[in-house]
């Protein structure tokens, strides 16, 4: 569903992404680690269509990112590392316009809506306006918004920010429900714990490169102890080889370059 | 730390953005037309000043009365001093309401909105560090930019005296206590206000009778109409008023004090006494020392109520009303149905932030007070019975009232049109991954804009040529001309709107006033003007027809017919390429 090919991103001399080769089938979880400027949010923006390409494609579903962004765009449901809403707009009115904009009627967004707003116990506060929300509730109502459409790709940067134990629960479990009905799920996260619950395979990105993919089993095999050490390992200053890893070897359908 | 400790993120951040600010080019440009404002100022109330100091050259009546009064006192003022005083005294008067408003709409931000507060507070610095840094950003913000017009006014009244270089070094000294002391007052009023008030609600309905005072000020101003001061009786009449019993109050504010210190640096017969120099400096050193009394009694526990009611709020506040309590349609979504889903969904955020935003409402009643007063001169133009006043004429001015109109809408356009991409904010991202694409989306933002301007235009084009009489062929004019020209000022609107967007800007009513929105400004201006130059020309034929100075006996259909084509074509494209820009240019926008 997902497929990058040799994703390169450059923002002038720096290089937040180097030929990232990466394919997820659908209906698969998978889970995006790495430390603070390693390049998962880079790849994530170039997914969304929001920051384009040094060199390298991505497409969606088939579809093209770049040349045929608003098909692969209408698969796709976003949840941002930061919840930007319109402040002004109450949760309903909020959630009526991310319906509208992908054309779903009044009635379509009603239906989805209040099934997610009650699973996040936002029902109750769905009619405030948004800028007298909490940041956890920011983060819950983009969730719902994003779902809205029944996307058959979810990417997720970082969803575990500012809620609480209970919503996060709920969240991982959400995610793994996505997956078995078929959802393609990409997220991002630094809570290994949430990425072992969650992930399927996972993806270890460090200054902007694939260190490692894998499924959680195949990882922890290979030096034989928790996430935590490996993602400590493989993100350490040290090269791909002095470890004895190769990225490449590691999943059937991702290759780090 | 002191409190300049405190203040350096803000001057850091302040200079890193004129660091990154773009080019040079830009910020030289900027300093070039703040520098044309001033001289113009400068030039302005010079020739004011000096027209005022010769008042008695005008009228017999006071020119007899500066004799009586050389007769009795050697070394007393003449009336253009004395009136020029009056003026200082008013202007300086009028400054202090406006810093006074200012201080306090500032200081319920730097004192109890402001970010670093939460940090500042769990920090082991002492209170009065914290209280000198917020008094000081408080006044710097406020008074800037008063400082920055009285600089011109005050040179001009240099130059009329004759001052030496000394009076241009030392002038801006009595206004630094005159300014300490409106922060002063700003800041008590402040802590008072957020002991029994909000502060949020607070500052809205400060900013809202801010505007509402201006807009009022501004029709009265009107309505004066001081055109008639061109006549010596009236400006007599003026004078008299001026030189009223209840002036001599202003001597006792803090604006009299401060007048006083000036004109006696121009060695002007109005020097101020000892005791005018110790209420100024004495005043302004006592309010700053009684401010930080009350602020360290007040401050950090009104910060606190603040803190907890504003957590209430999020805990309670119910809704925004009936409208966004559940999915169910309001009467505004129904009207809206024969547009396609996503259009109507855009459209109706868009109409919800409009007015839920009380930034955005008090800028709608000025540009109200605005029109109105736009149609009330058109009124009062005396077009009756008067020799000269040909239909010819008439048309002419009807003509001239197209590129009036104009202004107008772009002044509108450049305030609610322009902004209207940078007012998404951050939230723009939802636009940008969701199918809905940009084009379609920037054709929105057009529509949305144009719908309104173009009414407005057509009102006040039909308004005052109503008023004026026009014959039906100038009346079909002016309409085209609305319905094209509003064209391209939407589109160019929003081509501009989109390239010097600013989604993280804070406050949403500066950004008319940026860079962009100048440019925005003047390049929309040019595409009128060369748009209503093109049909002056035929205009112009049909004038030499009609006032026999031509040789030619009859009137060119042809010339008209390319100009006009010309004209339309020039707004066709201005909108294709306003249209085709901001498409381009959020396309390939890159959102990290």
């Amino acid at each position: 569903m997902i497929e990058i090919d040799k994703l390169t991103k450059c923002y002038g001399q720096t290089c937040a992404l180097s030929e990232l080769t990466l394919s997820i089938p659908a209906g698969e979880v998978c889970g995006l680690l790495g430390p603070n400027g390693a390049g998962k949010t880079t790849t994530i923006r170039v997914l969304n269509g929001l920051v384009r390409p040094t060199s390298g494609r991505v497409t969606i579903g088939g579809f093209d990112i770049e040349t045929d962004p608003r098909s692969a765009k209408r698969m796709v449901g976003y949840v941002p590392d930061r919840p930007y809403l319109f402040e002004k707009l109450t949760g309903h009115e909020f959630l009526a316009f991310v319906g509208g904009l992908y054309d779903l009627t009044p009635a379509q967004t009603e239906a989805r809506a209040r099934e997610m707003l009650e699973l996040y116990d936002l029902t109750g506060h769905a009619s405030r306006l948004i800028e007298g929300y909490s940041h956890g509730m920011k983060q819950k109502l983009i969730i719902t918004a994003s779902l809205l459409h029944r996307p058959r790709i979810f990417i997720v940067d970082e969803p575990m920010v500012g809620l609480d134990p209970r919503s996060a629960r709920k969240t991982c479990d959400m995610l793994r429900a996505l997956g078995r009905q078929g959802v393609t799920v990409l997220l991002s996260t630094h809570t290994l714990s949430v990425a072992e619950m969650v992930c399927d395979r996972i993806a270890i990105l460090n200054r902007g490169k694939l260190v490692a993919l894998g499924k959680l089993d195949e990882l922890k095999a290979r030096s034989r102890t928790s996430l935590e050490e490996v993602f400590l390992k493989l993100t350490e200053e040290q090269t791909e080889d002095e470890l004895g890893l190769e990225a490449d070897s590691a999943g059937s359908s991702g290759s780090a370059s | 730390m002191n409190s300049f400790g405190l203040l350096a993120p803000r001057l850091g951040a302040i200079k890193n953005t004129l660091r990154n600010s773009g080019s040079v080019g830009a910020l030289l440009a900027w300093s070039a037309v703040v520098l044309g404002i001033l001289v113009g100022l400068f030039f302005l109330s010079h020739r004011l000043l000096l027209k005022i100091d010769r008042v008695d050259q005008i009228s017999p009546v006071l020119a007899m009365g500066q004799a009586v009064r050389s007769f009795w006192m050697e070394s007393s003022p003449t009336v253009g001093q004395l009136l020029n005083r009056m003026v200082l005294m008013m202007f300086l008067f009028s400054l202090m309401a406006m810093l006074l408003i200012s201080n306090v709409i500032t200081a319920l931000s730097a004192f109890f909105a402001s970010e670093d507060l939460d940090m500042v507070f769990a920090s082991p610095v002492a209170y009065r560090t914290v209280f000198f840094s917020k008094y000081t950003e408080t006044m710097v913000q406020s008074s800037w930019m008063v400082m920055l017009l009285l600089i011109p006014f005050l040179a001009g009244f240099g130059r009329v005296y004759g001052a030496s270089w000394w009076f241009y070094v030392l002038f801006p000294l009595p206004l630094v206590p005159f300014i300490v002391t409106c922060t002063s007052a700003g800041v008590v009023t402040t802590l008072c206000l957020a002991r029994f008030f909000p502060v949020n609600r607070a500052r809205s309905l400060l900013r809202f009778l801010a505007v509402l005072g201006a807009g009022v000020l501004l029709m009265l101003f009107r309505i004066m109409r001081p055109e008639l001061l061109i006549n010596p009786e009236k400006l007599k009449e003026l004078i008299f008023m001026l030189d009223a019993p209840w002036n001599p109050h202003l001597e006792r504010l803090p604006s009299g004090w401060a007048v006083k210190e000036i004109l006696g640096l121009l060695g002007l017969p109005f020097s101020a006494s000892p005791l005018d120099h110790g209420l100024l400096w004495g005043g302004a050193i006592v309010s700053v020392g009684l401010c930080y009394l009350l602020a360290s009694r007040i401050h950090l526990a009104s910060w606190q109520d603040h803190q907890e009611a504003a957590g209430q709020e999020t805990a309670e506040t119910p809704t925004a009303g009936k409208a966004g309590a559940t999915f169910e349609e309001g009467p505004l979504d129904r009207l809206l149905r024969g547009l396609s889903v996503p259009a109507r969904a855009v459209l109706m955020k868009d109409i919800r932030t409009f007015y839920r935003s009380p930034v955005l409402w008090t800028q709608v009643m000025l540009m109200i007070v605005i029109m109105i007063i736009y149609v009330y001169n058109i009124y009062l133009l005396p077009l009756r019975g008067l020799p000269g006043v040909t239909p010819l004429f008439v048309e002419w001015l009807a003509f001239l009232n197209i590129g009036f109109v104009s202004f107008v809408i772009v002044a509108l356009a450049l305030r609610f049109g322009f902004p209207a991409i940078s007012m998404e904010g951050m939230g723009f991202f939802l636009i940008h991954t969701s199918p809905l694409g940009i084009p379609r989306y920037v054709r929105l933002k057009f529509w949305s804009s144009y719908v309104p301007l173009v009414a407005i235009s057509l009102i006040l084009v039909v308004i005052s040529n109503w008023l004026l009489l026009v014959r039906p062929w100038i009346f079909c004019l002016s309409v085209v001309d609305s319905i094209v020209f509003t064209l391209a000022i939407a589109a160019l609107a929003v081509g501009f709107g989109a390239y010097y967007h600013d989604f993280r800007r804070q406050s949403l009513s500066e950004i008319p006033s940026s860079f962009g929105g100048m440019v925005y400004m003047v390049a929309t201006l040019g595409v009128v003007t060369v748009a209503l130059g093109i049909q002056a020309v035929p205009f112009w034929l049909y004038t030499e027809l009609a006032l026999s100075i031509a040789r030619a006996q009859t009137f060119h259909w042809w010339v008209a017919g390319i100009c006009g084509v010309l004209s339309l074509t020039l707004c066709l494209v201005a909108t294709w390429l306003g249209l085709a820009w901001g498409i381009r240019y959020l396309t390939y926008l890159e959102i990290s």
